[in-house]
């Protein structure tokens, strides 16, 4: 038998209106709510950021007090962070797309799935709802104690903020042991390990970042509240590196959470988009592995200031350097992806080589403050603030948006606009830089970060200004997508299966897909089995 | 149902592949529950590092922490006992349910859940002691209790919930739900209560014996 | 049709090779020897690797042998590796850290 059939059971079928979508456990709506979710808070905390740069556009600013400012960054950071990227890149893409890429109809534990995005959901909800009503966590992203205790921030709020990152692990825990089992078990027949797309294996060690790091942000968030709440002292003695060994063994290895899925989205769009095979796929994938791995040993390079002994911080500094050699690896797949090809410039390629482009940059700025001594001048500067922008807005954000154009016609069966995909692009690079290139100076120049506002005489005005005015044309550039997605909703245009002529699975089946995804499971025989059926190669067409 | 027709059930393909499933899901979440058991340990590892290092009253609360202890290495050795034996009647459960043994299935999660209630009275009688030595927890604790109570409580919260787990089991097994075709969930609940037992072997050795 | 006796078999020697009994008397003599261990009195800094490392050998014997590691495929044994490599790390970094 070359495929295996199984009929679609009766009570799969879809109900309509408000209540198919609340009851659904249908991964694509799962991850098409996913989707939304982290939308409406990448808005949210982008609105708040707009704040942030109005706020600095020019020394001695009023517009919010600085206590208001504290609490505007820390929400800022944990909505595009906790509620935006990861449930976007994790929930969203990994949802919506992983099934379907292994020829799967659906994830292993579909209603636990759907648990873990109603949790997501609670997560955000009680942080915003904490954060629209008041009395708010002031602690920034990384609530470093002493300042997140009980006597520097009294405020409920704070509880609020830990008990909202606690669900949002729990969330992202659950569904990534959702994700490797369905790798695991439900692969089409033959797609063997280096058969499986590169977005896939990109979500599996992502997965693996996710169940192996969670869980100790975790344990010191509980050990937080056990501290504000019960009289505990785990972080209120001399143990004040605790919490920062425990926060940064999940918080460095989320930043590549945040950004394998999104190489793995460029790493799909880049040979479709070239017209080219990936250059060396097993290089991308055993780099994959290894940023994976790696992820786990490079946390201590947030605390060189911290105070570490030297033996340790020698350590750090230098599997923070090797970090850098398999993603230099991707990036030259990447490029050599791209050489030689017949480019189809469209959105989603424009947006991969801003990808590129920017995130050298950040891997760059990260190999030099890699350096302890060089750190030790660098370290909460608006360096830092540049560096970590490069990375996960040139890098994620980027990479959302190549795959939101990307996948765009198969998930709502309709063409965007590509013009104004591309006017898009064009101001939201040019708004990016604009915004994050003055801050490297800014920082060499030795402004902190997370301050209120600056005094005219120290020079920092004419840098600040710039970024401002560039973090308007990004708000600019997103007012255009959403007005692209408003000519999407109306369009007429009904988008066919495959406009892209792409390599892998949902590019064989409707768009969009039928909620059962393929009416006979394909059997893949290489790994670009969407290119094989063009070709008429032996893969039997997955429907009608 | 009646026990001749067992070996006449079988499981659709679908149920087959749900249970690989469910046990693959669960060895993946036994991996992350792993890890904040290692953040727990890790935490109390630093924090009676950071206690050692401190001022001489510390020391000294030290010097009293290390007497209360030796007090209540016999418990904790017998409650030890208890855990390891506990794991070989769920070994002994899962060959029951593979050998179609009914009666021994139930026999043993029986004795597993009285094992389970043994380890947490042992716990509940060390934890009084402690308390009425002055370490507190909900008020007033001190670095190394809050270390100590957070991780052994944690400890004891997941056998509260496998000896829960364990009576939902044997309710089920007594009913006839296992078989030698489908014994996955006796299987799961093994993993879980194993896994436990191997977190205890470190905490004993780690927070009672170093 | 080649693999339901293989792997009957299999589970036959499993069962001749390591009683359960076995590993639970092996774990009990190993805690006993931990215990005796402290009790001596020697100084910490000697008997606390010997401990960690009879701590290291009994979880590995129930990983093994009551989790079953042993016999189930080897990707069962990777998910189990890679969260202890990463432990081991964390807690050696908070201890010397």
């Amino acid at each position: 038998m070359a495929s295996i059939s199984i009929p679609v059971r009766s009570q799969d079928k879809a109900k309509s209106g408000l209540l198919g979508w609340l009851a659904t456990v249908d991964h694509k709506k799962v991850g098409l709510m996913y989707m939304v979710m982290a939308f409406v808070f990448f808005i949210g905390s982008g609105l708040l950021a707009l704040i942030i740069r109005t706020q600095l556009a020019a020394p001695g600013m009023t517009l919010v007090d600085p206590n208001t400012y504290n609490q505007i960054f820390t929400m800022h950071g944990t909505g595009m962070i906790f509620l935006f990227t990861i449930p976007m890149l994790v929930g969203g893409f990994g949802n919506y797309f992983l099934p379907i890429m292994i020829g799967a109809r659906d994830v292993a534990f579909p209603r636990l799935n759907a648990f873990s995005f109603w949790i997501t959901l609670g997560a955000g909800l009680v942080m915003s709802i904490a954060f629209l009503v008041g009395d708010r966590s002031a602690a920034a992203w990384t609530a470093y104690v002493p300042l997140s205790t009980s006597t520097y921030s009294p405020q409920s709020g704070m509880d609020i903020w830990l008990l909202g990152l606690i669900l949002a692990g729990i969330g992202s825990t659950l569904g990534a042991v959702n994700f490797m089992v369905t790798i695991f078990t439900m692969r089409a027949p033959g797609m063997t390990a280096w058969r499986i797309p590169m977005f896939v294996w990109a979500m599996a060690t992502t997965a693996v970042m996710v169940l192996l790091a969670t869980p100790v942000l975790t344990a010191a968030l509980v050990m937080l509240v056990a501290d504000r709440n019960f009289s505990t002292q785990f972080f209120t003695t001399s143990n004040a590196r605790l919490w920062q060994h425990m926060f940064w063994f999940y918080s460095h290895p989320a930043v590549y959470i945040m950004v394998l899925p999104a190489m793995g989205v460029v790493s799909e769009v880049l040979p479709v988009f070239s017209r080219k095979p990936l250059f060396g796929a097993k290089a991308v994938v055993i780099s994959t592995a290894l940023i994976g791995i790696l992820g786990f040993t490079t946390w201590v390079h947030h605390m060189f200031v911290s105070g570490v002994s030297p033996a340790i911080e020698r350590f750090f500094i230098f599997t923070t350097m090797v970090i850098a050699v398999p993603t230099g690896v991707k990036m030259f797949n990447w490029i050599f992806t791209m050489w030689g090809g017949s480019l189809n410039l469209k959105t989603p390629l424009l947006m991969c080589i801003g990808f590129l482009s920017t995130f050298v940059i950040g891997g760059i700025t990260g190999v030099i403050q890699a350096a302890g001594p060089v750190d030790s001048y660098l370290h909460n500067s608006y360096w830092v603030v540049a560096h970590f922008h490069y990375v996960l807005f040139g890098g994620s954000v980027f990479g959302i948006f190549a795959g939101l154009y990307y996948w765009a016609p198969k998930m709502v069966g309709r063409m965007f606009d590509d013009k104004l995909g591309k006017l898009h692009f064009v101001l939201m690079f040019f708004g990016f830089n604009l915004t994050f290139f003055p801050m490297h100076i800014l920082g060499l120049e030795g402004m902190p970060r997370r301050i209120a506002t600056y005094a005219g005489d120290r020079g920092w005005a004419a840098g600040n200004l710039v970024a401002t005015i560039g973090a308007f044309t990004i708000a600019l550039s997103i007012l255009v997508f959403i007005i692209n997605l408003v000519k999407i909703a109306r369009s007429k245009e009904a988008a066919p299966a495959d406009p892209w002529e792409g390599n892998t699975l949902e590019w064989m089946i409707p768009s969009p897909p039928p909620e059962y995804n393929f009416a006979v499971i394909p059997t893949v025989q290489s790994d670009r089995p969407a290119l094989d059926a063009r070709n008429g190669g032996v893969t039997p067409a997955a429907h009608h | 149902m009646n026990q001749t027709n067992v070996h006449e059930r079988r499981l659709t393909r679908a149920a087959e592949e749900g249970n690989l499933n469910r046990k693959y899901g669960f060895w993946i979440f036994l991996s992350s529950e792993f890890l904040i058991f290692a953040g727990l340990i890790g935490a109390f590892v630093m924090t009676r590092a950071s206690v050692f290092r401190s001022t001489s009253s510390l020391e000294e609360f030290v010097q009293k922490w290390w007497e209360a202890n030796t007090f209540s290495l016999a418990l904790v050795s017998i409650n030890t006992f208890v855990l390891l034996a506990s794991s070989l009647f769920v070994v002994l459960a899962i060959d029951a349910a593979r050998r179609d043994d009914q009666r021994g299935l139930v026999r043993w999660l029986a004795a597993t859940i009285v094992m389970g209630v043994i380890f947490l009275g042992g716990q509940a009688v060390e934890y009084t002691l402690l308390v009425s030595e002055g370490h507190t927890y909900f008020n007033n604790a001190d670095a190394f209790a809050s270390a100590f109570f957070t991780l052994t409580g944690f400890h004891g919260l997941h056998v509260f919930v496998g000896t829960l787990i364990c009576i939902g089991v044997l309710q089920r097994a007594r009913k006839n739900a296992y078989w030698s075709g489908n014994f996955t969930t006796v299987e799961i609940f093994g993993l879980f209560w194993h896994f436990v037992d191997l977190v205890w072997v470190l905490i004993f050795t780690i927070v009672y014996l170093t | 049709m080649a693999q339901v006796p293989h792997t009957s078999t299999e589970h036959a020697a499993h069962a001749r090779h390591t009683s359960p009994v076995l590993v639970f008397v092996i774990l009990t003599l190993f805690t006993l020897i931990e215990v005796g261990i402290t009790l001596l009195g020697l100084p910490k800094a000697s008997i606390v690797p010997v401990l960690l490392a009879i701590a290291l050998v009994k979880a590995s014997l129930v990983a093994m042998y009551y989790m079953h590691l042993r016999y189930e495929k080897i990707i069962f044994t990777l998910i189990f590796v890679l969260p202890t490599l990463f432990a081991v790390f964390l807690v050696t970094v908070l201890m010397i850290g």
